[in-house]
């Protein structure tokens, strides 16, 4: 999207055709369907078609309500200028890479009492049967 | 898509119940003109109407539309696909061309990094031209264009809104069309071909190569070079390095066919750059237009040497007969009984001599 907006200066529908390609499962659902109904141009506010894409797919997605705005912060009016464009969008990225450090913390740690919890299960199933 | 849907489209939704009623009537509007806090008003045929919000066209302001700053912005954001980015140039130049040729003009804060304009903010007003295709308005003057062997420079002439434009890209796709000629065009602000990411959306014929966006002076000569046109068409001269461009590519062996806001040729005469090409002569055609009845009427056609070459007398029998005096032709025909025996008006007869 970056390289779209940076260098070929595409509009966003063109940027969501060509991402569409590149990504796959729920996500190309997502990108494909937003970028078919702002080449419509139906009159429909870009927020809202993002919105309610994310929404329609969110029980394949499964992220949470603050991983989903966060996303949604992507969909903005659109800077007059593409350096402002870019920056929002970078914005965005180091948002979402923060929260997966945090859960990919949380996991770590997650796994290490579920490692603990297993180990000490199979102990007691051990002890029990001897 | 029709021309109705294209302009509809334009607007967001929510919005388009204002311009349905305009859309019906698109042929015969030429500006619908947007100001913050303002009554919107629309230009058609020469007369200006106030918008209603259920789309009416209104003589008074009292129940017309009056957008407010949100409108306006939501409008702008939809009509840039909420890409305003991808026309940052177009921004900074002050209007955008969408699909179907039409032009839209911004008015806003203008920001500045030094001496440049960078972008545009909090816009206030947006005017947007409807782009008209008219096939065969050129025919009138066809005749008038060709010599011997070739094309004539020429030149047309006239105050903005006279249908300069209009009849420039008629006379492009006709030269392009059956007359087999090459032409080049250097559409500035891309409204004879009305390009809209890279796209040419007007008919300008088979044999035409557009050149979308690009400085007069520098699109004629790269023109010249990569595309070898028999003909370079460029709208809205007026500079001194315009004017060095048409003497280098005429001197090239090209024809020359361009447009200039002005109201006579003692006008033109006295302009630097372009002054100097028309005192040389080197234009062998000047059409001057007026806004009389619809844009695009023919005032004048005049030779190199400034003679009318539309101004006709007929004799008891209604037979004309007078001299071409640009290239030695001779014209000769009838006029019926419903013409007049003296005046001027179109000319339908055959031209021979040299």
């Amino acid at each position: 999207m970056e390289s779209e907006i940076g260098y070929q200066r595409s509009e966003l529908a063109v940027v969501f055709e060509r991402a569409s390609g590149r990504v796959d499962g729920f996500l190309q659902g997502i990108v494909s369907r937003s970028a078919k109904r702002l080449q419509k141009r139906g009159g429909e506010d870009f927020r809202k078609i993002w919105k309610e894409e994310w929404e329609r797919s969110a029980g394949e997605s499964e992220l949470c309500e603050e991983e989903l705005s966060v996303i949604n912060e992507l969909a903005t009016d659109g800077y007059q200028d593409v350096h402002m464009q870019l920056v929002q969008i970078q914005m965005v990225r180091e948002r979402l890479e923060e929260i997966k450090r945090r859960l990919e913390a949380e996991l770590q740690q997650k796994s290490r009492v579920y490692l603990c919890v297993g180990m000490l299960s199979g102990m007691v199933v051990s002890i029990i049967l001897i | 898509m029709g021309r109705e849907k294209e302009l509809l489209a334009l607007f967001p939704g929510e919005m388009r119940h204002t311009y349905e009623q305009l859309a019906a009537r698109l042929e015969r509007v030429q500006e619908i003109r947007l100001r913050v806090g303002r009554p919107v008003l629309i230009h058609s045929q020469g007369k200006e109407y106030y918008l209603a919000e259920n789309g009416e066209f209104l003589y008074g302001s009292g129940s017309a539309f009056y957008p407010d700053r949100e409108y306006m912005d939501r409008l702008f954001n939809h009509i840039c696909g909420y890409s305003a980015y991808a026309f940052e140039e177009e921004i900074r130049r002050g209007f955008l061309t969408v699909p179907g040729g039409h032009r839209i003009g911004l008015v806003g804060e203008v920001v500045l990094c030094g001496n440049e304009i960078v972008s545009m903010k909090h816009l206030n007003a947006m005017n947007i031209r409807i782009s008209h295709q008219i096939k065969g308005a050129a025919d009138m003057i066809m005749k008038y264009v060709y010599k011997a062997g070739g094309i004539c420079n020429t030149l047309i002439i006239s105050p903005p809104g006279c249908g300069k434009t209009t009849l420039l890209r008629d006379l492009i796709r006709q030269l392009s069309g059956d007359a087999g000629y090459t032409v080049g065009v250097v559409d500035e602000r891309s409204e004879i071909g009305g390009s809209f990411q890279g796209e040419v959306q007007n008919d300008l014929g088979p044999r035409t190569d557009v050149l979308d966006g690009c400085p007069k002076e520098l699109g004629m000569t790269m023109l010249l070079r990569s595309m070898n046109p028999q003909i370079l068409a460029v709208d809205e001269i007026g500079t001194k390095m315009d004017a060095d461009a048409i003497g280098q590519a005429i001197r090239s062996g090209c024809y020359v066919i361009a447009t200039i806001h002005g109201e006579d040729i003692e006008q033109l005469q006295r302009k630097s750059g372009i002054g100097e090409l028309v005192r040389d002569k080197v234009f062998e055609r000047y059409i001057l237009l007026k806004n009389r009845k619809r844009p695009g009427s023919i005032a004048q056609i005049l030779d190199r040497n400034y003679q009318r070459m539309d101004q006709y007398e007929a004799d008891r029998d209604g037979v004309i007969n007078c001299r071409d005096n640009g290239n030695g032709c001779y014209v000769k025909g009838t006029l019926k009984e419903s013409d007049s025996l003296s005046g001027t008006g179109n000319m339908a007869f055959s031209i021979y001599g040299e």
